[in-house]
C-alpha cells in the first residue's frame, strides 16, 4: 500500500477559534492505482495534497507513505520521501524559468546526488518518455503549456517515485492539451505507475480508475457509482471511438 | 557544489546591473584597503632600503661621547684609553659569521672653522679626511672610476696620494681633470691619484624632499689618503673607527652589534665607546609616523567593507522574497534545508569574493597610478591579496548567512502559493 490515511483531521487557527478543513479523512492506494480526488474549491482538496505530499502534517491522525509513519519524519526525512517517493505536478507546472527543460527534469537528480553524466542521461530518458526529446535545451518560455506540463510530469517520474502527486494537472491547458496529458497519465499508469489526482473537473476526474469526492472536508470513496461519473465515462468512451 | 557555483554565477549574470552595484561596496573596501597597503609596503621598502642600502648593508660602528660621534683628532683633548684597533679584535670580527667585509679607518671632520687643513687654491677646504686600509672601498661598496685605486707600496711607502669622492671632486674640479692635481694638507702636499663613486646599486633613492634630507646628506666631501700616511699630518696611534659589511640585509643589525662588542673589550675609556648603528630604531621611528595614518585609511575602509555587506545582506534578502516560489518548488522536490542554505550562501560568496577579486585588482591599478604620478614605491604583498580574498569571502559569509538561513526556514506551501 502507498498510501494509507488514518482519520487525518487538519484544523487551522483563525483568531482564538480553528476552522476544520479536514474530518476524518480515510484513504488508501494500492500500488499501480489511478485514483482521483474530486472537489469544489474550498473543499480542503488543496490540503489533503498538501499533506499527502508532506508538505504540511496533520493535526490528528496517521499518514503511512509506502509504510513509513510521516508523523514521526524529521524535516530532512520528509525532504526524502518527497524525493525517493513522490513526483509532484503542479497546476502551473513550477519550472524554473532560467533553464532549460533538461535542467528542469535533473533538478531533483541533483538532489539525490545522481552523478552529472547519469543525470543527463535519465532526465534525457524522462523527456524522451513525454514525447519531448527535441525540446530537452528549451527554455519553459519557448514552450507551450502542454509541453511545459509535460516537462513537469518527466520531473515527477525521473527519480522513478513511487506514486506521481497531481494538483489540477490540466487545470491551466486548452482541451487538447489536458486530453494529451490525461493520455501521458494513462500510459504511465499501465506501465504501473500510481497516480493520485486532484481535480474539481469532473471530465478530468473520469479518467481516473477510482474517484473520491471530498466535500467540506469529508472525503466520500464510493464516487465509483456516482450516476454522473458513470455517464461521463460513457461519453469519454464513446468520444475516443469516435476520433 | 559547483553546480551552486554555477547556479550563483548564473544568477550573477542575469542581474548584471545589480550584482556590480551590490559589489561595489566590497569592492571600494577591498580597493581601498589594497592601495593603501600596498603603497606603506612600497615606502616602507624603500625606506628600509635606503637606510640600510647607504653602503651594500654596511654598517658603521663608530666611536661615541655621550650620545654624539667623537670626532677622533678634533682639538686637543686627551685620547685617553684609546687605542687602535688591536689584531686580535680585528681577528675576532672576522670571524663573525654574519660579517663578509670588515674595514678600520681613522676620520678627521675638517669643518668650516678649521684653517690650514686642506687647502686647495689658497682656499680652505672643508671635508672628511679619512685614512684608510685595503678593505675600504671593498667593504663600502665604492668603485674607483677616474685614475687608480691605492696600490700595497702607497701603503707601505707611505706615499702622500688621496683619492677623493664624486662629491669633492665636482665642489674642486668641476668638469676639469681632477686625477695629478695637488691639494694641500697641514701644510704638506697631496697628490690625487683617483676618483671613487658609490657603485649604483645601493644609491638611495630620492623622489621626495624628505627623502633627501634623510638620505642624500649622509654624502659630503671625502678624500681618503692611505692609514700609514694619516699619522703625518694627524699623529700615530690614533682610535680608530670600523665598518662591516654584512652578507645579507636581514643580519646587519646582528652583524654590527657583534662587531661593536668585539671593539669594546679594546676600549679602556669610561667616556668614549663604540656603537653600532641601529636601523630597526630609524626604520621604526619612520613608521611610526606613518602607521597613525595608514590605520585611520584602514577603519575608514573597514567600513566601507561593512557597507558593502550590509548591501550584500539587503540585495540577498531581496532575492530570497523574489525567489520564494522558485523555493517552495526546490523544497516540494525534496530539497532539503542545507541544501536551500548553501545555495543561497554560496551565491553571496561568490558575489562578495568577485568583488573581493575586482576590488584587489582595481586596488593594484590605484595603487600603480599614485605610484606612477607621485614617484613612489609600490609593492604588492601576497600576503595582502590572500587577506583581501578571504576576507571578501568572509564578508560573503557573514552578511550572507541571515538571508540564507531565511529562504532554507521558507514554508514550501506558502512559498508554492506565492506567485
Amino acid at each position: 500500500m502507498i498510501i494509507d490515511c488514518r482519520k487525518i483531521c487538519r484544523s487551522f487557527p483563525i483568531g482564538d477559534s480553528s476552522v476544520q478543513i479536514l474530518k476524518n479523512v480515510d484513504l488508501q492506494v494500492e500500488e499501480g492505482e489511478y485514483v482521483a480526488i474530486m472537489g469544489p474549491s474550498g473543499s480542503g482538496k488543496s490540503t489533503l495534497m498538501n499533506i499527502l505530499g508532506c508538505l504540511d502534517t496533520p493535526t490528528s491522525g496517521e499518514l503511512f507513505l509506502d509504510g513509513v509513519n510521516v508523523g514521526k519524519c524529521t524535516d530532512d526525512e520528509l525532504s526524502d520521501l518527497r524525493l525517493y517517493k513522490l513526483g509532484f505536478v503542479f497546476q502551473n507546472y513550477q519550472l524554473l524559468a532560467r533553464q532549460t527543460a533538461l535542467e528542469n527534469v535533473e533538478l531533483p537528480l541533483t538532489y539525490a546526488k545522481v552523478p552529472r553524466d547519469e543525470r543527463r542521461e535519465r532526465a534525457f530518458e524522462a523527456l524522451k518518455k513525454v514525447g519531448l526529446e527535441d525540446r530537452v535545451n528549451h527554455e519553459p518560455s519557448r514552450l507551450s503549456g502542454g509541453q511545459k506540463q509535460r516537462v513537469a510530469i518527466a520531473r515527477a517520474i525521473v527519480n522513478n517515485p513511487k506514486l506521481i502527486l497531481a494538483d489540477e494537472p490540466t487545470g491551466a491547458l486548452d482541451s487538447t492539451s489536458g486530453r494529451q496529458i490525461m493520455e501521458l497519465f494513462h500510459s504511465l499508469n499501465d506501465e504501473g505507475m500510481s497516480i493520485l489526482m486532484i481535480t474539481h473537473d469532473i471530465d478530468i476526474a473520469a479518467h481516473a480508475k477510482r474517484i473520491a469526492i471530498i466535500r467540506d472536508g469529508v472525503l466520500n470513496l464510493d464516487a465509483e457509482n456516482d450516476p454522473m461519473i458513470i455517464a461521463k465515462r460513457k461519453e469519454r468512451e464513446i468520444g475516443v471511438n469516435q476520433v | 557544489m559547483s553546480e551552486n557555483i554555477r547556479l550563483a554565477f548564473q544568477g550573477i549574470w542575469s542581474h548584471k546591473l545589480r550584482s556590480i552595484l551590490t559589489m561595489l561596496g566590497v569592492i571600494i573596501g577591498i580597493a581601498s584597503i589594497m592601495t593603501i597597503v600596498s603603497l606603506i609596503e612600497g615606502t616602507n621598502q624603500r625606506l628600509a632600503e635606503n637606510l640600510r642600502g647607504r653602503g651594500n648593508n654596511v654598517v658603521y660602528i663608530s666611536l661615541k661621547s655621550s650620545g654624539s660621534e667623537y670626532n677622533v683628532t678634533g682639538g686637543y683633548e686627551k685620547l685617553d684609553g684609546l687605542y687602535p684597533v688591536s689584531d686580535e679584535i680585528k681577528e675576532r670580527i672576522k670571524n663573525i659569521s654574519e660579517v663578509k667585509y670588515a674595514t678600520y679607518f681613522l676620520k678627521y671632520n675638517v669643518s668650516e672653522y678649521d684653517q690650514k687643513t686642506v687647502r686647495y687654491n689658497d682656499k680652505d677646504i672643508p671635508c672628511d679626511l679619512l685614512g684608510i686600509d685595503e678593505n675600504y672601498f671593498l667593504t663600502m661598496g665604492s668603485i674607483v672610476t677616474e685614475g687608480r685605486a691605492f696600490q700595497s707600496t702607497d701603503f707601505s711607502k707611505i706615499k702622500k696620494v688621496l683619492i677623493i669622492n664624486q662629491v669633492a671632486r665636482e665642489n674642486l674640479f668641476g668638469k676639469e681633470e681632477a686625477v695629478g692635481q695637488e691639494i694641500e694638507i697641514k701644510g704638506e702636499i697631496y697628490t690625487i691619484v683617483g676618483v671613487c663613486e658609490r657603485s649604483d646599486a645601493f644609491k638611495p633613492k630620492i623622489s621626495t624632499y624628505s627623502d633627501y634630507v634623510n638620505y642624500m646628506t649622509q654624502d659630503g666631501p671625502e678624500m681618503y689618503m692611505p692609514k700609514s700616511t694619516f699619522a703625518f699630518p694627524f699623529g700615530f696611534d690614533l682610535p680608530e673607527t670600523c665598518a662591516v659589511r654584512a652578507a645579507e640585509s636581514e643580519k646587519m643589525q646582528s652583524a654590527g652589534v657583534k662587531a661593536q662588542r668585539a671593539l669594546q673589550t679594546g676600549v679602556r675609556s669610561e667616556r668614549i665607546y663604540y656603537e653600532a648603528e641601529d636601523f630597526s630604531a630609524a626604520i621604526r621611528q619612520q613608521q611610526e609616523q606613518q602607521e597613525g595614518m595608514s590605520n585611520m585609511l584602514i577603519m575608514v575602509a573597514s567600513i566601507a567593507l561593512l557597507v558593502g555587506g550590509i548591501g550584500v545582506m539587503n540585495i540577498m534578502l531581496v532575492s530570497v522574497t523574489e525567489r520564494t516560489p522558485e523555493i517552495g518548488l526546490k523544497k516540494a522536490l525534496g530539497a532539503k534545508k542545507k541544501v536551500i542554505m548553501l545555495q543561497f550562501l554560496t551565491e553571496s560568496v561568490v558575489l562578495t569574493t568577485l568583488g573581493g577579486i575586482l576590488g584587489i585588482l582595481a586596488g593594484i591599478a590605484i595603487a600603480s597610478i599614485l605610484a606612477y604620478i607621485s614617484d613612489m614605491d609600490v609593492v604588492f604583498p601576497l600576503w595582502a591579496i590572500l587577506v583581501g580574498f578571504f576576507f571578501s569571502m568572509a564578508v560573503g559569509v557573514v552578511f550572507g548567512a541571515m538571508p540564507a538561513v531565511q529562504a532554507a526556514k521558507l514554508d514550501p506551501i506558502e512559498a508554492l502559493r506565492r506567485e
